[in-house]
């Protein structure tokens, strides 16, 4: 479908600036029925694919996760096919989530596996109770250049488990907000896809229902919220933990100066524990408290005195 | 030369040396003498297969042919020959060398069993040239080391190292060396005792000779019993062959011949009832060991010292003493004495080899010519006293040995000064035998005999005069202390010290006596402690011990008694703290039942107090806060609160527990303390419960009953992990609270559940719709998930199946049901309280278990009902209007309902109102307290990376956690109240919008 030139072929191998994620109305519809068909605490998931164009990323197909020797047969088939009417590269994966939560170290496996296999891997989510109160179910997000240089560099040390080491970090100076990076989207659909669409407009998706548009309720509010609770919990445990963790190397580093008789001045630091959980942890908690925001009504009066300070 | 020969040649050379052997050479092979060759057949034949060998090689090579026998007795002799020439120019470090390679020889010789040095069939017993030899090094040593102490000799260096090693070596080796019966040490001692020197003397050799062959006979029968004093009849042995049986009535008769001869000219020697000839007569020769049998020849003013006593050879020097000063005692009454103590000793040796695991005989023997001594005689008490501290101080402490000998004196002396000597040295011994006993603690017995010592110390010291001078002790002692205090300068001290000395010098029983009983008494206890701890609880023996305790209570009661009475009250109070410790687990009731099975056992009264614990706690309690330390009035204290406990004075414990702040400094105290004060606060749980006081229970018991080690903090058994080090399992083994005392585990875990699962059910049913459901027995729900997680329910079986059935119930509701199941359980139903009519224990826990129910019932109809008649909710619950409504009030004050009555019809007519917004709001709430939290974990960690200087955590501390208690009681407050969830609080308000605030605090 999409025209592949030879500027974007080069393109498929190096990571560039994305501008946006252009994605097409079948594609989307195919997603959406897939991630409200599925189940929900699983939730559904499957592959995009597509095209990167100059600084666009075309997702021209979506298709559900099948395990790998189907998936394997289907892209065969696909490409065995005279005509060749669709993209079998793939660009990423989609996943249904539920108020946003979808910071975890799944998601960062798979999307750091896709990047490896095409360097401008996104990851959609679809978002199920944001849609279904008339909130932006759509986001985009890919790994952030440095997060990728972080992540590359301990690649070597740890094969399976994913590895953010304080040393690393402050090397690629980066932060909880860097770690994933937003990229807009856009629906492309053409005039006669436009009518197609409101033709099959169906009253239970209310996301592209205007009639059906709802207002933030005290209980999407208290879920949030519940939500919020749990994250910041399973954060302040990871903090504990860190803090443990701190504690006992710093024990272990004053034997050691006693030991040596010197004392030195240098400030102790944590260079081997893991970070993955607290920046992954953050970013949930940051996300979660993001959608409050969006959908409670913004503290005036805190943000002005915060600005004051 | 034919092989046959060969072997032929070999034995009957062999023989031939046999046969011309003298003294210089008594070692035998095996194979050489006839009667040894029977017994040794199997290595003789080895030998000839070597010979065989051998032989044919020798045929090729024309080598002189020598046995491996010959080649090692080579060996032996070049080694006796460096080591004589070593000796004569004292050359030590050679010596040194010589001697281990001696031991080397003997080490192998007794392995391999070939029979060169030891002989077979007696094993372990030196030959007497080899013995002579250690004797010789032994006195080139002792001599040369008076010459270089004289000044005389001058070894060098190394020489005189070497030799100093030689000594220790030899020191160590001999006693360790030989049959436990037979150390070579003892063998060189008998050797010195009657010495026999080749050189010397030739008849004395011969001799010698004569009675090492005699020895030869005896030995190989394996007879090595050889106590001179035992006057044994000769026991016919089938194992002795005929021929030496022949030998041996020529030797005899030779012997009454020369015998005969000598008693015709010293006939001094037949006192003490028979010769010295029917003596040695008297004895088989087969139990006599050498060394015995070469007595008979000795001269009889050269025999050892214990064998002139007995035949009475210095009865004139014997005699002088005995007229001294003695009170005059007659000889039977003496030899009644002597008895008794025998007797005594008897009975002590008995005990002791009970417990010992091995008597140690060898040290026994050897001194065991203390009943020759006469005790009678002041010096000689002194003496011995003296000699046997000394030992034990030195580590040389045998307990067969002292015990034996002491509990002998103590038996002979009179004088009542003497006596507490001896008793007190006596109970050291004890008490030192203990501790080296096998099982670590004293057993029955010996502890029985302790107490008797101990009880007659005690009646030894009712003496007037006895009396009087620990009274004029104590007094000049108060007098000395008083100076000191008054002087107050360093100068002075030197002069108090010199006065202290003089005081001790005069004193030394008096000194010793008071601060030994009350030691005596902690010993005693803790042995039987450790007794407790070490006895299984169901056999019989516990409870013999049990009984026991009667005693040693009686006793406390003499102790403390006579220790008041002389004035010294510190003392007397460690005995009363020893006492409360027996005292304060017990209740009233059991002195009851005791008295009313009181049998007319004398012996072992029991000690009742006459039903009145209170008040023989009371003053036990106010002896100690007088006069004892710190730590025995914290013990003493939570004594008390225990007994308070379990006699269902909860108030009072409880009031004496927080009138003393003990909770406060109980982290610094010992962990026996700390365990004690556990007991207590677990009796004063329970206690509130058979008050019916629930929460307090609940509250009390919450501590105790959630820790996962509750066996260790209440000392009552151990939980075995594998990372604990086997010394922190040892230290806590010793910290055991005997059986007795256990505070029952299964009891205390019924009631804490009961307790919780009243305050559960309904807090469960008020919190069914939050999000956040707030547990308050982890425990408890640990419990009921447990039987959730189950696919089937049973019967019930046991107690915690019971809870569980009741607590579904009671979920319901039903509390009828829920009732029932409770008084199912048996340790309920078995509890004092819980049978008597006069305790309204049974009806208060009906009455919580129908308001629990109640509570329940509401917070779920709350959402149901529009309203409740109050008519039927008392049928329901069966409980009277008027109390219905109190606790209906309590449930709206504390915004667990939000109602309220209508008089006119007597509805309870519940306002409904939105639970979403509040749920928004409880939710927030939760999540501002996680959010400081989180903002606090944060800056401690930065904190702690920065190095303490970002935020000054440390200094912020006290006054955030000050300000946080507040802000958390606020809230505490208004959710009681229910006026609505609380904002932000200030402190977070201000945390997140100054954060710079905190900086310049």
């Amino acid at each position: 479908m999409a025209e592949i030139t030879g500027e974007s072929a080069s393109a498929q191998l190096n990571r560039v600036h994305l501008h946006r994620v252009m994605i097409d109305t079948p594609a989307l519809l195919n997603m959406v029925k897939h991630c409200r068909d599925a189940d929900w605490r699983q939730g559904g998931q499957g592959n995009l694919m597509g095209v990167l164009k100059d600084d666009t990323l075309m997702i021209t197909q979506t298709m559900p996760e099948v395990n790998k020797s189907q998936m394997e047969e289907l892209t065969a088939a696909m490409e065995n096919e005279s005509q060749k009417l669709m993209d079998t590269n793939k660009v990423g994966f989609y996943l249904s989530a539920h108020m946003g939560l979808t910071f975890n170290t799944d998601t960062l496996n798979n999307l750091y596996k896709c990047y490896k296999q095409f360097k401008n891997s996104v990851f959609l989510i679809y978002d199920i109770s944001k849609a279904n109160y008339g909130m932006n179910p759509l986001h985009c997000y890919r790994l952030s250049g440095k997060a990728i240089e972080t992540l590359e560099k301990n690649a070597n040390t740890t094969i399976d488990k994913m590895n953010l080491v304080q040393d690393k970090i402050r090397q690629s100076q980066l932060t909880i907000q860097e770690l994933f990076e937003e990229v807009p989207i856009r629906i492309h659909r053409s005039h006669l896809l436009q009518a197609f669409l409101f033709d099959h407009i169906q009253p239970h998706m209310p996301a592209f229902n205007t009639n059906l548009f709802k207002l933030a309720t005290p209980q999407y509010l208290c879920n949030h919220v519940y939500q919020l609770n749990e994250a910041t919990e399973e954060l302040v445990f990871e903090q504990q933990r860190l803090e443990q963790q701190q504690r006992q190397m710093m024990k272990q580093q004053k034997r050691i100066i006693q030991k040596q008789g010197g004392v030195s001045n240098a400030p102790i630091e944590d260079v081997i524990t893991n970070k993955l959980d607290l920046f992954l942890l953050s970013r949930q908690v940051d996300e979660l408290c993001n959608q409050i925001n969006d959908c409670g009504i913004p503290d005036k009066e805190m943000e002005s005195k915060l600005q004051k300070a | 030369m034919n092989k046959w020969f060969a072997s032929a040649r070999d034995l009957s050379d062999s023989e031939s040396e046999d046969s011309s052997e003298d003294e210089k050479k008594p070692v035998l092979t095996p194979a050489q003498t006839a009667a040894a060759a029977k017994k040794t057949a199997v290595p003789a034949r080895r030998n000839y297969m070597k010979n065989f060998e051998e032989s044919s090689e020798s045929e090729e090579e024309n080598r002189v042919v020598k046995t491996k026998e010959d080649k090692q007795q080579e060996v032996l002799n070049t080694m006796i020959k460096d080591i004589n020439n070593h000796l004569r120019i004292n050359d030590f470090s050679q010596l040194m060398t010589d001697f281990d390679k001696f031991c080397e020889e003997m080490e192998k010789d007794e392995e391999q069993q070939r029979g060169i040095i030891f002989q077979k069939g007696k094993e372990c017993i030196l030959p007497l040239n080899l013995l002579r030899l250690l004797v010789k090094i032994e006195n080139a040593i002792t001599e040369t080391q008076q010459q270089v102490k004289d000044k005389k000799l001058n070894l060098n260096k190394t020489n005189s190292v070497q030799m100093n090693k030689l000594k220790q070596k030899m020191k160590k080796y001999l006693p360790v060396k030989g049959p436990a019966s037979n150390t070579l040490e003892q063998q060189i001692a008998k050797f010195r005792e009657n010495p026999v020197w080749s050189e010397d003397e030739r008849k004395a050799a011969k001799a010698a000779q004569k009675t090492q062959e005699e020895a030869k006979a005896a030995t190989k029968k394996e007879d090595t019993t050889k106590v001179p004093a035992k006057k044994t009849t000769k026991d016919s042995d089938e194992s002795e062959s005929e021929e030496e049986e022949e030998e041996e009535s020529e030797y005899d008769e030779e012997e009454e011949e020369e015998e005969a001869s000598e008693s015709s000219s010293e006939e001094e020697g037949t006192t003490g009832g028979m010769t010295l000839k029917e003596f040695f007569k008297s004895i088989p020769r087969e139990q006599m060991t050498p060394a015995q049998r070469r007595l008979k020849w000795v001269k009889k003013d050269r025999l050892p010292q214990h064998l002139q006593d007995k035949f009475g050879i210095k009865k004139t020097v014997e005699k002088v003493p005995e007229n001294k000063k003695e009170p005059k005692i007659t000889a039977s009454q003496k030899d009644k004495d002597k008895e008794v103590g025998d007797k005594q000793v008897d009975k002590l040796q008995n005990a002791l080899a009970t417990n010992t695991k091995e008597a140690k005989e060898t040290i026994l023997n050897l001194k065991t010519d203390y009943n020759q001594i006469d005790f009678s005689k002041g010096d000689n008490v002194v003496k011995k006293i003296k000699e046997l501290q000394d030992e034990r101080m030195r580590g040389k402490f045998d307990p067969k040995y002292h015990l034996s000998v002491l509990t002998f004196m103590l038996q002979q002396v009179k004088d009542a000064k003497q006596k507490v000597d001896i008793t007190l040295n006596l109970l050291n011994s004890l008490f030192d035998s203990a501790k080296i006993s096998s099982q670590g603690y004293m057993g029955r017995e010996i502890w029985l005999i302790t107490f008797d010592h101990l009880t007659n110390l005690i009646k030894l010291l009712d003496n007037e005069q006895l009396r009087q001078s620990l009274r004029n002790f104590l007094a000049r002692e108060t007098k000395v202390a008083v100076a000191e205090k008054v002087e107050d300068s360093e100068s002075e001290e030197a002069d108090a010290d010199e006065k202290q000395i003089e005081l001790a010098g005069s004193a030394e029983i008096e000194k010793s006596i008071m601060p030994s009983i009350a030691n005596f008494m902690e010993k005693l206890d803790y042995e039987l402690l450790k007794a407790y701890q070490n006895t299984p609880h169901n056999k019989i023996e516990y409870l013999q011990r049990l009984r026991d305790e009667n005693k040693f209570l009686h006793l406390c009661d003499q102790v403390q008694s006579f220790l008041i009475e002389l004035g010294d009250r510190n003392k007397a109070s460690r005995v009363a703290i020893l006492k409360l410790d027996h005292l304060h687990f017990k209740n009233d009731s059991i002195y009851d039942k005791i008295s009313a099975n009181q049998s007319s056992n004398e012996e072992n009264k029991p000690y009742t107090l006459n039903g009145n614990s209170q008040q023989a706690i009371d003053e036990l309690v106010q002896l100690i806060n007088q006069n004892g330390t710190n730590r025995m009035k914290i013990r003493a204290a939570l004594y008390t609160i225990y007994h308070h406990s379990i006699h269902n004075r909860f108030h009072q414990a409880k009031d004496l527990l927080l009138k003393t702040h003990i909770g406060d400094i109980i982290n610094g105290q010992d962990i026996g303390t700390q365990i004690i004060y556990n007991r207590a606060i677990t009796q004063i749980g329970m206690s509130a419960f058979r008050n019916g006081l629930i929460e307090e229970s609940h509250d009390i018991l919450v501590d105790i009953c959630q820790t996962a080690k509750l066996r260790e903090v209440l000392a009552q058994g151990i939980s075995r992990s594998p990372d604990k080090p086997v010394e922190f399992e040892k230290e806590e083994l010793k910290r055991q609270v005997p059986f007795h005392m256990h505070i029952n585990l299964h009891q205390l875990d019924c009631i804490y559940m009961i307790t919780a699962m009243l305050l559960e059910i309904p807090n469960i049913a008020e919190n069914q719709y939050s999000v956040n459901k707030k547990v308050i027995s982890k425990n408890f729900k640990k419990l009921i998930d447990q039987y959730d997680a189950k696919a089937f329910y049973l019967a019930a079986e046991n107690y915690r199946d019971n809870l569980v059935f009741a607590a579904k119930q009671l979920n319901k509701s039903n509390w009828k049901a829920a009732i029932d199941h409770i008084f199912c359980i048996k340790l309920i139903q078995k509890m004092p309280e819980f049978t008597s009519s006069t305790s309204s224990f049974k009806d208060t826990l009906v009455y919580k278990f129908k308001e629990a129910a109640l509570k329940a019932f509401l917070c779920r109809g709350a959402r149901n009902y529009h309203s409740f008649g109050l008519e039927s909710l008392s049928n329901q619950f069966d409980i009277p209007v008027p109390k219905l409504r109190q606790v209906i009030c309590k449930m709206v004050v504390r915004n667990k309902i939000q109602a309220h009555f209508d008089n006119e019809h007597k509805l309870l007519i519940l306002d409904t109102s939105s639970n979403e917004v509040k749920e928004l709001q409880q939710l927030s709430s939760q999540y501002v307290d996680k959010l400081e939290v989180m903002v606090e974990n944060n800056e401690r960690l930065i904190d702690m990376i920065g190095g303490g200087g970002l935020y000054n955590y440390k200094e912020r501390t006290a006054f955030e956690i000050s300000a946080i208690n507040a802000t958390k009681r606020q809230k505490q407050i208004m959710k009681m109240t229910g006026s609505g969830m609380p904002n932000v609080s200030q402190q977070t308000q201000s945390i997140i919008s100054n954060p710079t605030q905190r900086q310049q605090r």
